[in-house]
């Protein structure tokens, strides 16, 4: 089992948790492959080194900040906030994927 | 004012004058064929998994279709992000349906130029289409299948029943019936020319899913024949996407498609944003070349 799987295994009493399984389920698909993090922020995704998106719990509801600016956040407790929310981690992941990092 | 001083012979022969020379003997009231049943055109586009690059090319492939006012349905049997109706415009909510829960059975949605997408369709669901689903397919004139990486024959069969492939007949067929030695000489050269490489034909009359599948990405000729053994005898061309082109090995692709930004970055597939940019007008060749291959013009039905 892995650090994610067992992250939503622990939160999966809390009303959010099915959307958040969905939510980080796709996030996983994408191509490539972010890269996964846990932490007390809760789950983070990172591709290339920046940040996609961080979705932390808050019982009923799981807040998604998106960009590598973590700029814009989303409170997700309906299924039409996680739509708006996916569809906006989709397309920061392929402008991260369209521009790459400059390694120093 | 008469340039030309050579009198006009009245008895010039004409073409209709010397056709039987190689055609058969029959009136040419007797050579109409009657009009051929309405078809659609079914194009199946499968990937070799990297980057959602069908996606884009059917995305692409559905913009042209509707650019040439063909009525297109796109079946999204990819469920992974970005997918068809991300590319084309869809709301969250509606190409996510396959995802999201209580997003209901599946429907049609129209997205970018009027194009009919699919969505809410996951595997389990192919199975039993809802009537209005089915008579949009009834209706469209052109059927796209984005394909995952699973997708078998089995799946195609439920939306696109095998069609009764029996071609009018054309003047080729009518020329071979004559046994004219004419036909002998094109016969002997698409011969040598298909040994060049060229894809071949399937049987004469053996019934196909689709008319014809689009292996995107394939850099080698094996990928490809993988999926042509998945959908057999569906005949595969291979697509190969920008500098893929270099490292394509094995036989020669049915085409090559410049590298462009995909619609994820710029909002819409480059064929609705850039019609004029070298992708676009691949992308518009294709899309002519597939209406070609099934005897129709691109001036074709209704969006």
């Amino acid at each position: 089992m892995s650090d994610l799987d067992g992250y939503l295994e622990d939160v999966r009493d809390l009303a959010c948790a099915p959307l958040l399984r969905i939510l980080c389920e796709q996030v996983q698909r994408l191509e490539p492959e972010p890269q996964s993090e846990i932490g007390a922020f809760g789950v983070r995704f990172r591709f290339d080194e920046r940040v996609v998106c961080e979705l932390s719990v808050f019982g009923a509801l799981f807040i998604a900040r998106v960009g590598p600016d973590q700029a814009v956040d989303y409170r997700v407790r309906d299924v039409a906030t996680a739509a708006v929310a996916l569809d906006h981690i989709v397309r920061v992941h392929a402008a991260l994927r369209a521009a790459p990092a400059a390694h120093a | 004012m008469d340039g030309d001083p050579r009198p006009r012979s009245s008895s010039a022969r004409r073409l209709k004058d010397i056709s039987h020379l190689y055609l058969s003997q029959r009136s040419s009231a007797r050579l109409q064929s009657p009009a051929p049943a309405r078809r659609c055109l079914r194009v199946g586009i499968a990937g070799d998994g990297h980057g959602g690059l069908h996606s884009e090319v059917c995305a692409n492939l559905a913009v042209q279709f509707a650019r040439l006012r063909v009525r297109t349905v796109v079946f999204d049997l990819d469920p992974r992000l970005p997918n068809v109706g991300f590319r084309l415009r869809l709301d969250p909510q509606a190409y996510l349906a396959h995802v999201l829960p209580a997003s209901g059975p599946p429907r049609v949605e129209r997205a970018l130029l009027g194009i009919r997408v699919v969505v809410g369709m996951p595997p389990s669901a192919i199975a039993n289409l809802p009537a209005a689903v089915q008579e949009e397919v009834d209706a469209a004139a052109c059927v796209l299948v984005c394909m995952d990486p699973q997708t078998n024959r089995q799946q195609l069969e439920r939306i696109t029943p095998p069609a009764d492939w029996t071609p009018a007949p054309t003047t080729m067929t009518r020329a071979a019936s004559s046994h004219s030695p004419m036909f002998e000489a094109w016969m002997a050269t698409a011969a040598a020319r298909r040994a060049t490489g060229r894809p071949a034909a399937p049987p004469f009359g053996t019934p196909r899913l689709l008319d014809a599948a689009i292996a995107v990405g394939a850099a080698n000729a094996t990928a490809g024949d993988a999926i042509a053994a998945r959908i057999q005898p569906t005949p595969v061309h291979r697509l190969v996407w920008g500098s893929g082109a270099a490292h394509a090995v094995g036989s020669t692709p049915w085409a090559q498609v410049p590298e462009h930004e995909s619609a994820a970055v710029l909002g819409q597939p480059v064929s609705s944003l850039d019609p004029e940019h070298p992708a676009a007008r691949t992308y518009e060749n294709l899309a002519q070349a597939l209406l070609a291959g099934l005897g129709r013009g691109g001036g074709g039905s209704h969006v």
